[in-house]
């Protein structure tokens, strides 16, 4: 096996602080929701495992700190399991279990062989949802825009909307070099914190 | 369809830039050696993606040295020295400069179609050096794939057409062509199936994102020229004009590019060893900071040019 330090990407002196730091930034990069419906989301599982691996090992090597704190690794994300809607048109529900069960291509068969005068609502979100893991962003967009637009209570299909421009609207913001957050930021914050209840009356550090 | 890649210089730290300088010259001077001087005139930061990605994939870290260059005689510079992912770049600047200038002057009409056929049999010329050199490559695992690769950019680059001809309105479905062209070239012998698919996915996800800027940038344009872009068709089929589309539509275009980057950066994340790969910091600042800046730019003033800078050409000066 591979140096678990050096897949974390730590030297053999860090320290468990720095470990656990270095552990945490690899696992929210890799984690499986950054790669829901992607093609690669095997290799990021794999990429997850040998990350987990590194940092039990490197855990177990020093046994006698901070065990007690590694809560076991990052789970799996919750797919969204869409299944509530039973749809009017029998074919809708068909191409909705297909995009389920992550068969996209047939179910994008199927979309199409309905006809333009009944697209419905729910026929361009899942249009939209089948474009969107094929990673044609720009559609995708567009769908879930006619979806909502036509429907515009559902909160499935704001939703799916919200969730493609929450997505690119947070890329890059993690992008920070060097030292995030150190204990000045940390008492800083606070006495931030302790100025504004004060403000309302309250107190949260009785000493200043 | 090139200048979008970009890195944003002023991020990277003294030691990455110059690793990021040294893979530019190095590709430099590798184009003089393997194919023609008159190939390094072409040189374009697209290039460098390809060979820093490659190395990265590889885990090729590279070795540099300071060398003196034509260009700039009187000062020793980090380059590095030749290696396998070098020689593909430059194998594939050599390809696609080919085969782009072909198909600009099938299309292109007027005084421009002129000047794209007289360019084009010194870019023959160019292209048969390269090839004879390519197969001189004996040790290299990706000359058959290249052999193979040669006849499918012209296959990508006439469905493309066909696909302008027919006027495609789906911007995506147009990217797609382009995208999977520069798919199947980063992924281009690689031997290791994880490695495949990733570069692959780098490819597709850079491809797509390169046509889908250049057709938003230009959207102004073609729409008085009669040009194909799918954006002026989109404008059209909502009977708006491309200024007022754009100024529209431009959180969803935005939303898309930015997408694109984040899919291809998560696709380079994957390579094994990615992030103590010396390229990694010059990959990670293109795609999450100077790939997101020009789609920015592209979205908000479509037309304009760049801001030429890229810092690149101004903090020339680097450290022993």
């Amino acid at each position: 096996m591979t140096d678990p330090y050096k897949i974390l990407g730590v030297s053999r002196d860090a320290s468990d602080e720095e470990i656990k730091k270095a552990y945490r930034a690899l696992a929210r990069k890799y984690h499986p929701d950054n790669y829901a419906g992607s093609d690669l989301a095997d290799l990021a599982g794999e990429r997850m495992k040998e990350i987990n691996e590194a940092y039990d090992t490197i855990q177990k090597e020093r046994a006698a700190g901070t065990r007690g704190n590694y809560s076991g690794a990052y789970g799996t994300g919750g797919t969204s399991s869409a299944n509530n809607a039973a749809g009017t048109a029998a074919s809708l529900a068909r191409a909705r279990a297909m995009i389920n069960a992550g068969r996209y291509s047939e179910a994008n068969i199927l979309l199409d062989s309905i006809g333009s005068s009944v697209r419905g609502a729910e026929w361009n979100y899942l249009k939209g949802c089948v474009l969107l893991q094929r990673g044609w962003y720009y559609d995708a967009q567009r769908y879930f825009e006619i979806a909502c637009y036509m429907e515009p209570g559902n909160a499935e299909y704001q939703a799916a909307l919200r969730n493609i421009r929450n997505n690119a609207g947070q890329y890059g913001k993690a992008y920070t070099r060097g030292s995030g957050c150190d204990a000045c930021d940390l008492c800083t914050g606070l006495v931030c914190a302790d100025c504004l209840c004060e403000c309302c009356g309250g107190d949260l550090l009785r000493c200043c | 369809m090139f200048g979008y890649i970009r890195t944003q210089a002023e991020e990277l730290r003294v030691r990455e830039y110059a690793y990021y300088r040294s893979v530019y010259c190095g590709l430099c001077r590798c184009m003089e050696k393997t194919v023609s001087p008159l190939l390094s005139a072409t040189l374009r930061y697209e290039y460098v993606l390809l060979a820093l990605v490659r190395m990265l994939i590889a885990e090729e870290p590279g070795e540099i040295t300071m060398r003196r260059c034509a260009a700039n005689p009187l000062k020793k510079r980090p380059t590095m020295k030749e290696n396998d992912a070098l020689v593909f770049s430059a194998q594939s600047a050599a390809m696609l400069i080919y085969y782009q200038l072909l198909d600009h002057a099938r299309d292109e009409k007027g005084l421009k179609g002129v000047g794209y056929r007289l360019l084009s049999p010194p870019a023959a010329m160019l292209y048969r050096t390269a090839k004879r050199k390519r197969r001189m490559l004996a040790d290299a695992q990706w000359i058959d794939e290249f052999e193979v690769l040669d006849a499918s950019v012209q296959k990508h680059l006439c469905a493309l057409s066909d696909a302008e001809r027919r006027g495609e309105i789906s911007p995506d479905c147009a990217a797609q062509y382009f995208g999977e062209l520069l798919a199947e070239l980063f992924s281009c012998g690689l031997q290791d199936e994880a490695q495949k698919r990733i570069a692959y996915s780098i490819g597709l996800h850079t491809g797509r994102f390169i046509y889908l800027c250049d057709a938003c940038d230009d959207v102004l344009k073609d729409e008085k020229s009669g040009s194909y872009n799918p954006f002026v068709l989109q404008a059209k089929e909502e009977h708006i004009d491309a200024a007022c589309f754009m100024e529209e539509h431009r959180e969803r275009i935005l939303n898309a590019l930015t997408l694109e980057c984040s899919a291809a950066y998560n696709a380079a994340l994957l390579a094994k060893g990615a992030h103590t790969h010396p390229a990694w910091p010059c990959v990670e600042n293109i795609f999450v900071l100077g790939m997101p800046a020009v789609a920015r730019h592209v979205t908000m003033h479509p037309g304009e040019p760049l801001p030429s800078g890229d810092a690149a050409r101004r903090r020339t000066d680097i450290p022993q």
